[in-house]
């Protein structure tokens, strides 16, 4: 009986999160936590990577700014090492960039690419960086030097990226979700067209490595496994619609303890979802604004969203005058994304 | 000369002329030298004077201890005067000279004697006054910690002054006492009165404080600690009063509440009557003994409790009644009741507390306004839809009527039958046109109300639409009947011709005489009205019948199983017509059913059974009505059936498995499994889930229509950030 109705109009925070403080003043384009403690990131389209220090405190989440930086573009991604001592972002200046918490120190160029990054990775495994481009690339790089270690071609743009070693899947304009196996990082391991109709937004590999979740455009989350054995297993659901409305599903986001996930779309909304039990685990309130981007911290306590316009109307519905950018932090309830028997299946033999 | 001679100082003096005489004459006689005489006389006069020394210093001696002896006696007088604080009665003037010394000393000792005593009796007044203070100093600081050193005595001030000091002193004491011991009388009056009221055993509390306190006529103690105790117990049994009272005046407002609101009758809230008449009061206002005992509290409790599970029950009754006529509303106007889960849910949600049960009934009754509106919003379509099932069950009884052989055999109420068939002819020849203005209005209606017509969950126009294709296979199946029929009559003519003996039509009569008043079109209607009649499957033919009509045998024993089939497809029809709703129905056990399906069903298996995960029936989507739907877009094998009732084509997922399911109302409520399960805040709700590859059946976003129709497509950081693809690299890439 819950959720008639949509959010009221002009709410930011129906939710009731906390709010980090000095957000960026634009749009936010990324959110990563550091892999070791409560340290968030946030790239945006002012050109700035942000980092905060969280907080709990009881039941509430405050934030403290850290330390910025900033590049000479917009900046679309961004990654932290797994010793959570350093941060890499790539944008629109066609870098990407290690900036070292620690010392404190300038950020340094890693890597270069001939359009936007769009996409960045590290993967502790291989001690390497991946940056997925619009130049239909995807390069390794090794950070000690200005040359890629390797050069993977891509069909077409890079869109979104997803690491769990040895799985990587990228998802790239015209549908394509290219898998690798990263113990062969220079073949293809599968390249298959998305389950999905509408072009890829996200893709997010699934904690076991067997398979991935894609997000499209057109509201709509795709469960794919690798394994064809698994191909019943395959499904595809719909998400963040408002009766006829349709709208992007931005981010996908597994939680790190319950492996459920948390999906967040241009309607504002942010779900979260069983995939092996089928099931909404929970649906929060739609804000005023979209999310175009989401995270877990390293325990799955705080999940991190922000809502600002992400460009899914276009130019043309953007008021620079009125945008705001926010940065919320919603700490889920163990019921919101802990996993639970489907109800009900005993009584449907 | 006598009294010369009694004169003893002239004896005397006579006695030492005399003796002189006598020594001058002895001398004489002796003739004593005159230097002897002298020297002699010299001795003799030495001798004397040292006699006359020793009497003289001793008289000195004597007077001057007597005079000290009077220096002492004033000035103990003095002393003990200036002691007592009073005037010297006498003061020795020093040039007055009173009489002799002795006189004096006599005089003084007297007086020194009274200022003794005085002194000794103003010296035993001072002691008593002390020891009285001292008493009751101990008294009031407590026995325990009294001061071990007495006050001492200060001797040199015993005047009256200082007495009075003291007489003041210990009179204030008193007083001060007496206060005390007035506060401890109150004090422990007041713990009485508080143990009155909250039933609590006084004397146990009194006697805890301290020991003398109940004892009625013993001195009691008045210590600091005492009062102290005193107070803070009186402290501690306000507070407990306070707690109770505040407990009792909660329940005794819930109670009046629950009173008021379940309308309980005065006698049975006359029991209450003492405790809600206090429910107002302030805490000095409850004296009532055992006002707020533990029983009483727990007994007041225990009602509440009573009242407040009757008011459940009864909020329960309330809520399945709204519930049912929300049922009978939606029954009547033929809509899908709504949330019909949820309600189950809600109702038991209602009974564990989780949820309050007004808020339900709240929405119930909104929902029963909402769907008041509808009703009245689709009154009109709905008589038009009523006459037409009304003259399609005349349509089937004429059917069945005409494939009676015997219906013109004359018999009771065979008349009757004539004349119903006469005007179910007419109103049969008005069908068609019937359809076509129901199918008129209905879409003109859903166009001015912006959503669809159901019927039962199913939309009206595919009713429509699967009545006007049944119709027109009726019209086939009936041709072709008539074409047996021919061939049938040219076949007896042949016999005739051959064996000359024309059978009677009653002995070809296989067909068992049908009831005249067939309830047939019932089970076209509604099979949710019960009554329907059950259909024994036959092992199916029903697709080869479809498949191919005109190939069947024409053997006259085949007729039964023609009629039968015909009866059993049009069942088939009938049971497709409504299977949304039955589905609806389903929703909750679909597996169950299914397996029981498999028995009844003719086909035993099929490529629509349902798997484990596969969602719960659509259905279930018109009625939540919510983002949550379950949208099941998979692919079927029943793409025709679908293309025939294109509009809502996920209705039909699996219509074949439930064709023969005419028993659904069978089904207790109770075997409905209750999709929507755990707390409200945190309902799962299955994904709109779609077997990959998914249909898109929706249209989309006018952005998204804008962005197909792009010959590239950008992601919207590539629209933000202005890229744009190079010229070159819009053709296929054909790289390494």
């Amino acid at each position: 009986m819950a959720g008639f109705g949509a959010a009221p109009a002009g709410n930011h925070n129906p939710n009731k999160s906390f709010e980090v403080i000095q957000p960026p003043s634009d749009s936010v384009s990324s959110l990563s936590f550091s892999p070791r403690t409560n340290h968030l990131v946030a790239t945006s389209w002012d050109n700035q990577v942000r980092c905060w220090e969280l907080t709990r405190n009881g039941a509430s989440v405050t934030s403290v700014p850290k330390a910025s930086m900033s590049h000479d573009q917009p900046v679309l991604c961004s990654a932290w090492k797994d010793d959570g001592t350093t941060v890499f972002s790539g944008g629109c200046d066609k870098q990407a960039k290690m900036w070292s918490l620690m010392s404190g120190g300038q950020p340094v160029t890693v890597a270069m690419h001939d359009a936007p990054i769009k996409e960045i990775a590290w993967i502790p495994e291989m001690n390497v960086l991946v940056t997925g481009s619009w130049d239909k690339t995807l390069k390794y790089w090794d950070t000690r030097q200005s040359n890629p270690v390797h050069t993977q071609q891509l069909p077409e743009r890079c869109y979104a990226l997803t690491v769990r070693h040895p799985l990587m899947v990228v998802g790239t304009a015209d549908r394509n979700l290219v898998v690798f196996n990263l113990q062969n990082p220079q073949a293809e391991f599968k390249r298959i067209t998305s389950p999905l109709k509408y072009q890829t937004r996200c893709v997010a590999a699934f904690p076991d490595q067997q398979g991935f979740l894609v997000g499209s455009i057109e509201g709509r989350v795709g469960v794919h496994h690798l394994d064809d054995s698994q191909i019943s297993k395959n499904f595809t659901f719909k998400c963040h619609r408002d009766n006829n409305d349709i709208y992007s599903v931005n981010s996908l986001n597994f939680h790190p303890v319950y492996h459920t996930f948390a999906t967040a779309g241009s309607d504002g909304a942010f779900n979260f979802w069983d995939k092996d039990s089928k099931q909404r685990l929970k649906a929060m309130s739609r804000c005023s604004q979209p999310i175009p981007c989401s995270a877990f911290n390293n325990d799955g306590t705080i999940y991190a969203y922000s809502v600002c316009y992400d460009w899914s109307k276009g130019a043309e519905n953007h008021n620079p005058a009125t945008a705001k950018t926010y940065i919320f932090l919603h700490s889920p309830q163990e019921a919101e994304v802990k996993a639970k028997p489907r109800v009900g299946t005993s009584n449907r033999k | 000369m006598s009294n010369l001679l009694n004169d003893p100082l002239f004896q005397k003096e006579t006695t030492c002329g005399t003796l002189l005489y006598e020594l001058q004459v002895i001398w004489d006689e002796i003739g004593e030298s005159d230097a002897d005489r002298d020297k002699m006389l010299q001795e003799l006069e030495q001798e004397c004077l040292e006699v006359y020394r020793r009497k003289v210093d001793k008289s000195n001696k004597s007077r001057a201890r007597l005079r000290q002896a009077i220096a002492d006696s004033e000035a103990e007088l003095a002393a003990i005067c200036s002691a007592l604080g009073e005037r010297p009665l006498h003061t020795k003037q020093p040039d007055q000279n009173v009489g002799s010394l002795k006189e004096e000393f006599k005089k003084i000792l007297p007086q020194l004697e009274e200022m003794r005593r005085m002194k000794c009796e103003r010296r035993n007044q001072f002691l008593d006054v002390l020891e009285q203070i001292q008493r009751t100093k101990t008294e009031i600081c407590g026995s325990l910690d009294h001061t071990p050193s007495k006050t001492r005595l200060d001797e040199t001030d015993l005047s009256s002054r200082k007495l009075e000091e003291l007489h003041r002193e210990l009179y204030e004491l008193q007083k001060e006492k007496t206060e005390r011991l007035r506060l401890v009388q109150d004090h422990v009056f007041t713990v009485n009165a508080l143990c009155l009221v909250l039933d609590l055993d006084c004397k146990q509390i009194v006697s805890e404080v301290h020991a003398s306190l109940t004892d009625p006529e013993g001195p009691k103690d008045i210590s600091d600690s005492t009062i102290e105790k005193l107070a803070t117990a009186i402290h501690k049994l306000r507070e407990m009063k306070l707690q109770r009272m505040q407990r009792l005046q909660d329940l005794a407002t819930t109670m009046l509440e629950l009173w008021n609101l379940m309308d309980t009758p005065i006698e049975e809230q006359q029991m209450f009557q003492n405790i809600t008449s206090n429910i107002a009061a302030s805490e000095h206002e409850i004296t009532e003994p055992k006002m707020l005992s533990e029983d009483i509290i727990n007994f007041v409790a225990a009602e509440v409790a009573r009242l407040e599970e009757f008011k459940l029950s009864k909020m329960k009754e309330l809520v399945l009644k709204k519930r049912s006529e929300l049922e009978e509303i939606c029954r009547k106007t033929h809509l899908i009741p709504e949330a019909d889960t949820g309600m189950e849910y809600a109702i038991e949600a209602v009974e564990s507390g989780a949820v309050d049960a007004g808020c339900v009934l709240e929405q119930i009754e909104l929902r029963i306004a909402e769907v008041k509106e509808e009703a009245l919003n689709r009154k009109e379509l709905l008589e038009k839809v009523e006459k037409w099932l009304a003259a399609c069950d005349e349509e089937c009884w004429l059917e069945e009527y005409n494939r009676d052989e015997n219906r013109y055999n004359a018999g009771r109420g065979a008349h009757l039958t004539l004349k119903r068939a006469e005007k179910a002819r007419s109103l049969v020849n008005k069908l068609p046109a019937m359809v076509e203005t129901l199918i008129s209005k209905t879409v003109a209606w859903e166009k001015e109300s912006g959503m669809e017509f159901s019927y039962d969950g199913i939309r009206l126009l595919s009713m429509l639409e699967e009545y006007t294709i049944l119709r027109q296979e009726r019209e086939q199946e009936r041709r072709r009947l008539r074409d047996q029929k021919k061939l049938q009559g040219q076949l007896i003519a042949e016999q005739e011709a051959l064996y000359g003996s024309k059978p009677s039509p009653s002995k070809t009569q296989l067909v068992k005489k049908a009831p005249r008043m067939s309830t047939g079109g019932a089970s076209s209607r509604r099979l949710s009205l019960g009554g329907a009649t059950i259909h024994t499957p036959k092992p199916d033919p029903l697709h080869s019948m479809k498949a191919t009509p005109n190939s069947r045998p024409l053997r006259k024993s085949d007729r039964v199983s023609q009629v039968d089939q015909l009866n059993h497809y049009k069942d088939n029809g009938q049971a497709a017509l409504s299977a949304s709703r039955r589905g609806l129905d389903v929703a909750g056990l679909p597996l169950k059913k299914h397996s029981l399906d498999a028995v009844m069903a003719s086909e035993p298996d099929s490529p629509m059974i349902r798997k484990p995960f596969s969602p719960v029936s659509p259905a279930v989507s018109t009625k939540l009505s919510l983002a949550n739907v379950m949208d099941n877009a998979a692919v079927r094998q029943d793409e025709p059936l679908q293309k025939i009732f294109s509009s809502n084509n996920n209705v039909f997922s699996t219509p074949l498995k439930t064709t023969t399911m005419n028993n659904d109302e069978n089904r207790t409520p109770k075997v409905m499994g209750i999709p929507v399960p755990s707390t409200p805040s945190t309902v799962s709700i299955p994904m709109q889930t779609a077997a990959t590859p998914a249909l898109v059946s929706l249209p989309l976003g006018a952005n998204l229509v804008k962005e197909i129709a792009e010959e590239i497509e950008y992601s919207f950081e590539e629209r933000r950030a202005g890229f744009v693809l190079p010229r070159a690299n819009m053709k296929p890439m054909i790289q390494v």
